[in-house]
């Protein structure tokens, strides 16, 4: 593995693979700009097998491998020759309906990699919501990020959950909506969400298990409701197999969709044991 | 063509209007994860293979520039 020292670097490989084949397989779905950041924290690194270029990003303990390849075959061979049990923690993400991820999911259950977890995204229509307002929800703010941080961790799965950086964290209580619940001026509770034009998107939401049956949760989920009034659609991620969470979500109109996170790693680790 | 776009996004999200609107991603009408099953919904319909990396949100912002990009992989208009 080599460190990418600059976003040019990575367009020609890309374009490299590119010229091979008219299609490229790959699991990152955003823009390779939004990588330019951790190019410069020098937290991008590459390896090139055959036509298959992988990446790896830097994350908090562990690194998220994304692939560039031209085609399924050449995919597997890559992953074969990747000597991924040699490597400290990876994790991958295969996201798309589920009669897509199958292929791409057996190639690298093939070559070493477990199935840690699965996420599956559910909506529901931003109809009109008879929310109240509970005036114990609260902004949370900057001197707070810490703190937020700390619960985030220690109660969310890093690997699966996408967990925020705490830089992330400060920018999305300057920016987006991030609210809390108190007691004694402690966070006991708080819901993340941010409104994108007409779709809105729950992060995080979570109530501490000893303050439960307090309605607190509601309070917060109210909170997003008011907040996304403008939102035709909303947006959530669950571990699939969490069916309490999943009744909860149900029960505030929200369904499952067929789109799903397929969460790999290269450990025989597993989200229920956590024995990583 | 337009209209075929069209039937796509609507089946994606059926709860907005796309014939009448544009900027679908910044308005939050398509997300990352929308724009990869219109990819294959496009693939599908349009019997093509669009290319990884022209998967960015200004090829999928309006019915004008997702027309742009089949034409571009050899659909006909």
């Amino acid at each position: 593995m080599e460190i990418v020292n600059n976003y040019s670097e990575l367009i020609n490989d890309i374009n490299l693979i590119k010229k091979k084949e008219k299609k490229i397989l790959s699991n990152y779905y955003q823009s390779i700009d939004k990588l330019e950041e951790y190019i410069i924290a020098s937290k991008i690194l590459k390896e090139k097998i055959e036509d298959t270029l992988f990446l790896f990003k830097q994350e908090h303990d562990f690194l998220r491998l994304y692939f560039f390849s031209p085609s399924i075959k050449c995919l597997s061979r890559s992953i074969d020759q990747l000597d991924i049990q040699n490597k400290s923690l990876v994790v991958t993400d295969l996201i798309g309906r589920s009669s897509e991820i199958g292929l791409l999911k057996d190639s690298f259950l093939r070559y070493n990699f477990t199935e840690y977890t699965e996420l599956s995204r559910m909506s529901r229509i931003g109809e009109n919501y008879n929310f109240v307002t509970d005036p114990r929800v609260q902004k949370v703010t900057l001197n707070e990020s810490t703190d937020l941080f700390t619960i985030l961790y220690t109660n969310f799965d890093r690997i699966a959950e996408q967990l925020p950086s705490l830089e992330n964290i400060k920018n999305w209580i300057e920016k987006a909506n991030v609210y809390c619940i108190k007691q004694n001026g402690i966070i006991v509770g708080f819901i993340i969400f941010e409104v994108i034009g007409y779709s809105s998107y729950l992060r995080y939401w979570y109530v501490d298990s000893n303050f439960r049956n307090k309605k607190f949760g509601s309070g917060l989920l109210n909170k997003f409701f008011e907040l996304s009034i403008s939102a035709k659609k909303h947006f959530f991620w669950v571990i699939s197999n969490n069916k309490n969470a999943i009744t909860r979500y149900t029960h505030y109109g929200f369904e499952i969709e067929d789109l799903f996170d397929c969460v790999l790693t290269n450990k025989n680790i597993k989200y229920e044991t956590k024995n990583y | 063509m337009k209209q075929k776009i069209i039937d796509i996004l609507q089946e994606l999200r059926p709860e907005f209007d796309f014939s009448d609107n544009s900027n679908f991603i910044d308005q939050g009408m398509l997300d990352s994860f929308d724009v990869v099953n219109l990819v294959t919904s496009l693939d599908e319909e349009f019997g093509i293979s669009i290319d990884g990396l022209d998967i960015i949100p200004e090829n999928f912002n309006t019915i004008d520039s997702i027309s742009e990009l089949l034409l571009k992989n050899g659909v006909k208009s």
